[in-house]
């Protein structure tokens, strides 16, 4: 009688035949892993940024007890600081604006995918050939007009 | 992707660890929309956080002569969703001692996550089953026949070298690695949208 295989040696098995098949992680480049994470429908900055969070609280600990930071651990934090932090010198400020740039033209590149990651209501095409609007759809291009009105208003603002 | 010796630059490896962990997801049917293992609470971002954590305090320690970084992290996150898989698995097993035997027999019972929701998930045995996971798989491929052939000759034919696959296709080693782009997008592409399907 043939003995049922382990949990361990099942997961052993469909490892090898996932890295056999898909590869492992050094298979996916940059570039590959941003186009699989659009196609999932996942913001990567909002990883990276979440990701950055856990890392500074745990450098905050470190802080708090006056302990050196691990070499790696202060270089990830600088690698992955986000864009949207404030910059600390005319070289960050100058990062952050080409990042910027290059994601509004990678947005322009793809805008199903941008459309998909995009809150519900703000789906332009909606309208599209609408030739009543309810006042459901009243009330949410307003709603719309505001917040970009607010998004123009924040730059001076701060 | 290493920069001045041995550290590396870090601003790659979270779209790269995040990417791998949504296709070793999209690989296991799990299709929270929110990337969490039901049962566990534990999310994409904590299996990416956590590796990093681990790596930039050297609980993972790293030899250049040994393979990409990447490579490395990335085996050492799989384990940690397989270490997640199995947890859920026990603590499903726990559950359903106290479930009426005659209701877990029947067909059509949606197994429960934790916080007693049904979920989108596979029966939690079948997560482990190398028969559903080769259908599942097919599933995703199955209008583009060129990668139903590249998944058999792993499937099938126990084919697991890159090289070798390609000899066997007849194609070279770059177009096998472009129809392996294709395979993990299209699997992802497929999870993803089956699990909208699903809402």
């Amino acid at each position: 009688m043939n003995k049922k295989p382990s949990i361990e040696e099942r997961l052993s098995r469909l490892n090898k035949l996932s890295e056999g098949l898909f590869g492992g992680a050094e298979e996916i480049d940059h570039d590959e892993a941003r186009d699989l994470l659009r196609t999932a429908g996942i913001d990567a900055d909002r990883i990276a940024d979440a990701v950055y969070a856990r890392l500074y609280k745990r450098a905050q600990e470190y802080w708090m007890v006056q302990k050196p930071l691990p070499p790696l651990l202060k270089k990830a934090i600088e690698d992955l600081r986000p864009s949207t932090a404030s910059p600390r010198n005319e070289k960050e400020m100058a990062t952050q604006a080409k990042s910027r740039i290059e994601r509004v033209v990678e947005e322009s590149r793809h805008p199903h995918a941008w459309m998909q990651s995009t809150t519900p209501e703000f789906r332009p095409s909606a309208y599209r050939g609408k030739k009543k609007l309810s006042k459901k759809d009243e009330s949410a291009l307003d709603e719309i007009a505001k917040r970009l009105n607010d998004k123009l208003k924040g730059p001076q603002g701060s | 992707m290493t920069v001045g010796g041995n550290i590396p630059d870090f601003r790659a490896l979270p779209d790269q660890l995040a990417a791998y962990s949504v296709q070793i997801f999209a690989e296991y049917g799990l299709r929270d929309p929110d990337l969490v293992v039901s049962g566990t609470g534990l999310s994409m971002e904590d299996f990416v956080a956590k590796i990093l954590l681990d790596y930039t305090e050297r609980r993972i320690k790293y030899d250049p002569s040994k393979g990409e970084l990447i490579a490395l992290l990335g085996k050492a996150l799989k384990r940690d969703v397989h270490d997640a898989l199995e947890r859920k698995r026990s603590h499903l097993r726990e559950e359903n001692r106290d479930v009426t035997p005659a209701l877990s027999g029947e067909k059509g019972v949606v197994e429960k996550a934790l916080d007693g929701l049904p979920h989108p998930d596979p029966p939690v045995d079948a997560l482990f089953d190398e028969q559903e996971y080769k259908d599942r798989v097919r599933a995703a491929l199955s209008a583009e026949p060129d990668l139903v052939d590249l998944a058999d000759t792993v499937f099938e034919l126990n084919i697991y070298k890159r090289n070798e696959q390609a000899e066997f296709l007849g194609i070279t080693t770059q177009e096998l690695d472009n129809r392996k782009r294709k395979l993990r997008r299209r699997l992802i592409e497929y999870g993803f949208f089956a699990a909208s399907r699903k809402q």
